[in-house]
């Protein structure tokens, strides 16, 4: 080995070394007193979020000072990029554009086909005509989102919010009252009062349960475990979690309704007949179905999907893994002044006439979808609007 | 001198499968984690889900921070109607006992529990309170925590699944920013709850329940037989013995809490040293029950081996590491073809640990924190403390073991915050709370200042 050659060597390790450690120190030297990361202990979550944050936002940007106009009436505001137009009123054209943020005082409407990149906040009512796009609207009265508007964002409404016929909004919806008409599409919606609209096509569906025979479960009586099974119920698959929860090791698919006295928990499917009573909270790992005219007392979790009957009723929070689905007269609400929540963690699928007093939201979205395409759903679960 | 290179070589052989086992497990869940598109969460049923809940908060001489934590659970955003606090001040002879006095005479929901007897630590103190609370979940939150106002709703959501026995949120070192070894800290929490936590919850094997910034579900905690007090580790413990009677842990990431990390390097050692001991007691308790239990899939029994086991590899390494440099002065052990592979894999978890860096790592890069990944190279001396610390706790738990002798008992992890060193307090501001005339604490603006 020649003496340089190796004192090379040696040097070069030694930097890499020496580099190594250099700039992690260095680092170090930076990062000392930093707050580590941006938690902010007074957060509180609230669905309308955004819309709160934004209306907080302009009221002090509203007392900044403005380019044009006195303090009151229209004018212009400028905050370091952003452009901020208030307008005592304001009806945009057909096709009209806008990229300043929006304050309107009075009352906001916008023709068909308007773009509007930046947000927009009107005092009074506000509708968007068809087919605009817009980034995100907040209104202190009613909104109205025509057919085939697309928001950007999110919505909020104090009053009612009417969102038309195959809209997307691509994040939250809020208000005090909901309707969503067919083919609208929207990540979540909050508000005491969700509706989507009836649809006239649909065959209307009195459904009376009339249930002679019922499974409990647990088994008030240990001795007639042989005859369940014959239902398709395994008492020996039931297993206790603690005193009011069991796990049942298989899919449960009785053939007579059932009435759930404990909370379960199926390693599996389950599909519940038709006019069944779930009084306490039911767990699938596997697709959950539910029964027309079933009443949900408590919350329902599937691991896989989830499926509600015509007029079912849930008083409690629904959560499936993937797809959910609430079919026509769906209705759900708590008592007590709470509300209920639905999540699926890909798509939530309503039918027309399905009323909720709560959240509802999807990973992907929220959509209303027609009859027709809720019957191949119903033939998955074994439950044909005509047989039942 | 042939049976010792034997030995030699099986020692090595056992190093490299055990590390390269632990190293697929960590690519495995770092890079699940990060192709993850719809993390499986409740956070979108946050604020739907209120049942009626009890805090604990276990207390041993928590003067510097029983004011802070308190405070901070009474401002939560939930209905005090569901709530009660439950303050248990353990044999302190400091004045915790005086400040939860005064925090239950002022606020209802606050109820002060005095031990003077017993046995101590913490599992002995919750398991007193747990006999006292009504609450259909119990949270728990260590003393030196800081959760924030929406807290409670969110650890609280995921029990609207019947069988979910207990929850774990997120734990943030507040101090990161003190010394070394808490910046350190600081990068092995986030990789070990953003990326391994979250991994495991998404995968469906088991989240640890980590005995603070979490709850459990009452009816499951007493199904399962209650708190263990004479574990050094009554999460992992409690963790376990849920999931073998069927239960499941879930976990929040966004429900972060703020806690104090180690700032000196003995105060690491004595933590980890417990961890290791604590943990390691559960592994032999708890693998047979684990591999028989029909609540578990064969991927969760093995995950769950995992992560008892964890603690193994410490010496496991120092054993490579022995058998490497006695192989590498034997000149007959060189014509042992696999020595070369053998050694450089353990030459590059020594030098590297690239899996374990990897999802350090990807934890900063997916908290928005990626310039502190330049401090990963001083991680080395995190993982040469640890090691230590871990093989010494593990040979004084076998010799007792062996020779029958009663284990050490649980000892406080020690407190900062009076320094005002920590970054919540940089301003030199004592405390998150300040004592007013009336006797009431308000929030320390000073010390929340970005």
């Amino acid at each position: 080995m020649i003496p340089w050659r190796f004192a090379l060597f040696c040097a070069g390790i030694g930097l890499i070394v020496y580099l190594h450690f250099y700039f992690s120190h260095r680092q170090w030297r930076r990062v000392r007193g930093e707050v580590p990361s941006d938690v902010d202990p007074t957060y509180v979550k609230r669905e309308d979020y955004f819309a709160q944050s934004f209306r907080s936002k302009v009221r002090d940007w509203l007392n900044l000072p403005s380019l044009d106009g006195p303090l009151g009436g229209p004018r212009t505001v400028l905050k370091e990029r952003e452009t901020i137009r208030v307008v005592p009123e304001l009806q945009m054209e057909p096709g009209a554009g806008s990229s300043d943020i929006l304050v309107v005082e009075g009352d906001f409407r916008c023709g068909p086909g308007c773009a509007l990149s930046r947000e927009i906040y009107a005092r009074g009512k506000a509708a968007i005509g068809a087919g605009s796009q817009i980034q995100a609207i907040a209104a202190d009265q009613n909104v109205e989102l025509g057919d085939k508007v697309t928001v950007a964002r999110w919505v909020d409404s104090l009053g009612e919010l009417r969102i038309g016929r195959a809209c997307v909004v691509h994040s939250r919806a809020t208000a005090q009252t909901i309707r969503l008409a067919m083919d609208a599409e929207v990540q979540s919606v909050f508000a005491p009062l969700i509706e989507s609209d009836p649809d006239p096509s649909a065959q209307e569906h009195a459904y009376l349960p009339f249930v002679v025979q019922s499974l409990q479960i647990p088994l008030a009586d240990a001795q007639s475990a042989a005859s369940w099974k014959k239902l398709g119920f395994d008492n020996s698959k039931l297993i206790r979690l603690d005193a009011d929860s069991w796990i049942y090791h298989g899919s449960l698919k009785p053939r007579v309704p059932l009435r759930l006295a404990a909370k379960l928990v199926v390693k599996g499917d389950c599909v519940c007949p038709p006019g069944s009573v779930l009084e306490q909270d039911l767990k699938t790992t596997g697709r959950l179905a539910v029964g027309d005219g079933s009443e949900c007392r408590g919350n329902l979790v599937a691991g896989k999907s989830l499926y509600l009957g015509l007029q079912v009723r849930f008083s409690g929070i629904l959560h499936s893994g993937a797809a959910l689905w609430l079919s026509r007269g769906v209705h759900g609400e708590a008592g007590g002044g709470n509300f209920v929540a639905a999540h699926a963690g890909s798509s939530l699928y309503m039918e027309a006439g399905v009323t909720v007093h709560g959240k509802l939201s999807g990973g992907k979205h929220v959509k209303v979808v027609p009859a027709s395409y809720a019957e191949k759903w119903r033939r998955r679960y074994e439950f044909s609007s005509e047989k039942t | 001198m042939a049976v010792l290179i034997a030995i030699a070589n099986g020692c090595l052989i056992l190093t490299v499968v055990v590390l390269s086992a632990y190293a697929i497990r960590h690519y495995w869940f770092t890079l699940y984690r990060l192709t993850l598109r719809h993390p499986r969460d409740f956070m979108e049923v946050v604020g739907f889900v209120t049942p009626r809940i009890s805090v604990l908060v276990p207390m041993h001489n928590e003067e510097k921070v029983a004011a802070d934590v308190l405070q901070a659970l009474i401002e939560c955003d939930y209905d005090w109607n569901k709530l009660e606090i439950l303050a248990i001040n353990d044999r302190s002879e400091d004045r915790t006992g005086e400040i939860i006095d005064e925090f239950a005479a002022k606020h209802s929901i606050v109820k002060a529990i005095h031990r003077s007897e017993g046995a101590g630590g913490k599992g002995a103190a919750l398991l007193e309170a747990t006999s006292q609370a009504t609450g259909e979940i119990l949270m728990l939150f260590d003393a030196d925590y800081f959760p924030g106002r929406a807290m409670l709703k969110m650890l609280v959501a995921p029990f609207c699944d019947p069988e979910v026995g207990a929850v774990m949120g997120r734990v943030i070192p507040h101090n990161t920013g003190a010394s070394v070894l808490s910046a350190l800290l600081g990068l092995e929490r986030a990789a070990g709850y953003q990326i391994g936590q979250q991994a495991r919850f998404n995968l469906g094997v088991t989240p640890q329940f980590g005995g603070t910034v979490g709850g459990v579900r009452a009816s499951a905690l007493r199904a399962v037989g209650g708190w263990n007090a004479e574990s050094l580790t009554e999460d992992t413990d409690l963790t376990f013995r849920l999931v073998v009677n069927g239960w499941k842990v879930a976990y929040v990431n966004r429900a972060e809490c703020y806690e104090e990390a180690p700032e000196s390097w003995q105060v690491r050692r004595t933590q980890i040293g417990r961890w290791a001991t604590g943990h390691t007691d559960c592994l032999h308790r708890f693998w047979p029950a684990l591999l028989g239990t029909r609540h578990l899939s064969p991927a969760q029994k093995i995950d769950a081996l995992f992560v008892l086991a964890c603690y193994w590899t410490a010496p496991t390494l120092v054993l490579g590491w022995i058998a490497s440099l006695f192989l590498f002065f034997t000149p007959a052990a060189h014509q042992v073809p696999l020595f070369a592979v053998a050694l450089a894999f353990v030459g590059y978890q020594l030098f590297g640990n690239q899996a374990t860096f990897f999802e350090l790592g990807s934890a900063a890069l997916l908290d928005g924190n990626s310039r502190r990944v330049y401090l990963m190279p001083l991680n080395l001396l995190n993982f040469f403390a640890s090691t230590g610390a871990i093989c010494s706790a593990l040979l004084r738990y076998y010799a007792r073991r062996i020779s029958g002798s009663q284990g050490p008992g649980w000892h406080k992890t020690r407190r900062y915050r009076a320094k005002g060193n920590g970054n919540l307090f940089r301003n030199g501001a004592a405390s998150l709370f300040i004592q007013g005339a009336n006797g009431l604490y308000t929030r320390n603006v000073e010390a929340h200042q970005p």
